[in-house]
């Protein structure tokens, strides 16, 4: 059974296409906290801070940033299980934030997502056939015989055998659950999957059967990526686009090529040369914490930890500015950092 | 100068009719100031060859071997001497900094402890416990001596506990997976402190972890486990410029990596085996483009292939070497 139309991936897509899949623009996310002390008012953090990018169908955007840069909570929105405090966010054109009861059933089956935890993404007292056929049975009122059969096909896709369908979670081992994951959140055919650091839990063996895997199912069916990852030479592999982020915002957004090999921001190059062969230990210096999103430093909120700081970077923010075509930075020294 | 030397350490567990071996005849040495990198999967035995060492697995395991610690047969000392030992000379940082801290004593009680214990002579104040901190460079250290762990972020816990585990100086540090739960860029300051404690103090380090780059980048050797077995040990420019084992070979291709502006990435079928399914012959045979009869029906027994470099495999000599040049180069500038 063929379970999708088998489209190739654009050869050479343009980075800025006319009319994008997804389109973040301003998005903004606070979060009110509980109040420190009586007589003043409650604390925001500011998790994601004016958002802005575009993603061309059949393209993966990569997002990439230390714990608590608010990559997982754009990846929220675009599920919708956050609401935005300000900013919108348009699928197909469409904010996704103004539809009706059944326009937001339906968008359920367009965006899906694979997690990190595949021992918790999968309910253990659930057969395989009933966690991937649940979805479809809801989405489209497919009967379960159907769908059982449909999830067969799914299962070969991802690399099990068909009869995976009869067996329950705890039977397979973390990479055979997250091939389990990506046939579920198949069974919709999604045209977007959210991957929330879907492959940082696996061994380093499995891990790259996975990546393998999931750039095999966009080849075929043409589904959009939303890769978010810490591991930067991951993200490289998968991404066609990519933004950095930090303390909330987006410091550098680009085609992968360019912001790999030619970062424009300091912290890209800080997380680029963290990690990488060629950096001897101890080159980077102590960096100390990230600071709190909720002071976060004023101005540019990376000049506490900049070698290229001056003056003005701790008075006056930055705004993302676009130095070549489609690759933007928010930093008011990329001219003389890139000179 | 040899410091630790272990030969055929076996750990079972299980029933005595069908034991389970987590390590299976682990052989290799640690010379004084060495970093030692031991690489592996999750199930690759590696954690807990290195708990055997310390001598804190639970009581149902049954360790066998021998392992000679600075002139001490580790495996039979007393356990008061043991005790003495341990967190003196043979220190061991864990994985998960959140819960190796208690979280109802504050920062400074909990170094106070550390220092009586290991200065039993000495009246410790709260200015040495702010000293201890220092040495790790945490920020503040007068203010965070009276703060609990709740208020540290995890890289700050981890360095807490890296001052904790060499305030005496130890010999011997064993760090088990020390940057996992860590973010980029606060991984590289746990890597240059540890950088920095064999550099002051010529402690000896084992880095137990799954990330092939740390150990690439910090170990003088390098051990690769796989399914309870040490399949490869070697000088680390060797093991990453000329990897002989096979599993050695995928396991590197297994990382992304940048070839001419291109971003490539192999990886190696099938699964880890489960260690109660393993067969007579070299555990890695199922996934092996090399194997033959003999790898399913026959241990391998390990193979110089160089000075210090030992392979355990039946087809090595068949096995081409790969090699990744541009970043052996790298390596070499990072090892001083």
């Amino acid at each position: 059974m063929n379970v999708m139309p088998d489209q190739d991936k654009p050869s050479n897509p343009p980075t800025a296409p006319a009319v994008p899949l997804i389109e973040a623009r301003g998005l903004h996310k606070r979060y009110r906290l509980n109040r420190q002390r009586f007589f003043e008012p409650a604390p925001f953090v500011h998790a994601v801070d004016d958002v802005s990018f575009k993603v061309a169908p059949g393209h993966t955007f990569g997002l990439v940033g230390e714990s608590g840069s608010g990559k997982t909570t754009v990846a929220k929105m675009l599920l919708k299980l956050e609401q935005p405090t300000a900013g919108r966010l348009l699928v197909d054109g469409k904010d996704i934030f103004q539809q009706d009861a059944n326009t937001e059933r339906l968008y359920h089956g367009t965006v899906q997502a694979v997690l990190q935890d595949p021992y918790g993404a999968l309910s253990p007292r659930l057969k395989i056939n009933k966690i991937i056929s649940e979805p479809r049975v809801a989405q489209t009122g497919m009967s379960w015989a159907d769908a059982e059969d449909h999830a067969g096909a799914l299962l070969e896709l991802v690399g099990l055998r068909r009869d995976a369908l009869h067996k329950y979670p705890h039977e397979f081992s973390g990479g055979q659950r997250q091939r389990i994951a990506i046939a579920r959140a198949l069974s919709v055919e999604p045209r977007i999957i959210v991957l929330d650091e879907s492959v940082s839990a696996l061994d380093v063996s499995v891990r790259a059967q996975i990546l393998k895997l999931l750039e095999e199912v966009q080849r075929k069916l043409n589904v959009t990526y939303l890769f978010i990852g810490h591991d930067l030479a991951i993200v490289r592999y998968m991404s066609t686009d990519v933004g950095v982020m930090y303390l909330g915002q987006l410091v550098e957004v680009g085609a992968a090529t360019q912001v790999f090999s030619r970062p424009l921001h300091p912290y890209t190059r800080q997380l680029l040369a963290a990690g990488a062969d060629e950096t001897p230990i101890g080159a980077l210096g102590v960096q100390g914490d990230l600071p709190s999103p909720i002071n976060p430093p004023s101005g540019c909120r990376f000049h506490t930890r900049c070698p290229f700081a001056t003056e003005i970077c701790s008075e006056q923010a930055p705004v993302l500015r676009e130095m070549q075509s489609g690759h933007l930075g928010r930093c008011h020294h990329m001219e003389r950092i890139n000179a | 100068m040899t410091l630790l030397s272990v030969r055929n350490l076996s750990v079972h567990f299980g029933s005595l009719e069908n034991p389970i071996a987590a390590v299976s005849n682990a052989d290799f040495t640690v010379d004084r100031g060495q970093i030692v990198g031991v690489v592996g999967e999750s199930g690759s035995g590696k954690s807990t060859m290195c708990t055997a060492l310390m001598r804190t697995l639970p009581d149902t395991a049954r360790v066998s071997g021998d392992v000679t610690f600075d002139g001490e047969d580790l495996l039979s000392l007393s356990s008061a001497r043991m005790r003495e030992i341990r967190g003196r000379d043979l220190a061991m940082i864990l994985q998960n900094p959140m819960t190796s801290l208690d979280p109802l004593f504050t920062i400074g009680d909990q170094a106070l402890e550390v220092l009586r214990l290991r200065r039993p002579n000495v009246k410790s104040t709260e200015r040495d416990a702010v000293e201890l901190l220092r040495k790790v460079r945490i920020t503040a250290p007068e203010m965070r001596v009276r703060q609990y762990p709740h208020q540290m972020s995890g890289g700050m816990k981890q360095r807490i506990l890296t001052a904790f585990a060499t305030a005496a100086s130890p010999k011997l540090l064993i760090a088990d997976e020390p940057t996992t739960a860590l973010d980029a860029t606060v991984q590289e300051e746990i890597l240059s402190l540890f950088w920095e404690i064999r550099k002051d103090s010529n402690a000896a380090i084992i880095i137990v972890t799954h990330d092939l780059s740390i150990v690439h980048r910090l170990s003088d050797r390098t051990v690769v486990m796989y399914a309870g077995r040490i399949v490869e040990s070697g000088p680390t420019q060797e093991v990453f410029g000329a990897p002989r084992h096979p599993y050695t070979q995928g396991l590197i291709g297994s990382m992304p990596r940048v070839v001419n502006g291109m971003v490539q990435l192999n990886s190696i079928q099938g699964q880890v085996p489960r260690l109660d399914q393993l067969g007579p012959g070299c555990a890695f045979a199922d996934r092996c483009g090399f194997a033959t009869d003999i790898c399913k029906n026959e241990l391998p027994a390990p193979r110089m292939v160089g000075a210090d470099h030992s392979v355990v495999c039946w087809h090595e000599d068949a096995v081409p070497a790969t090699s990744r040049a541009s970043s052996v180069s790298a390596a070499q500038m990072a090892h001083p």
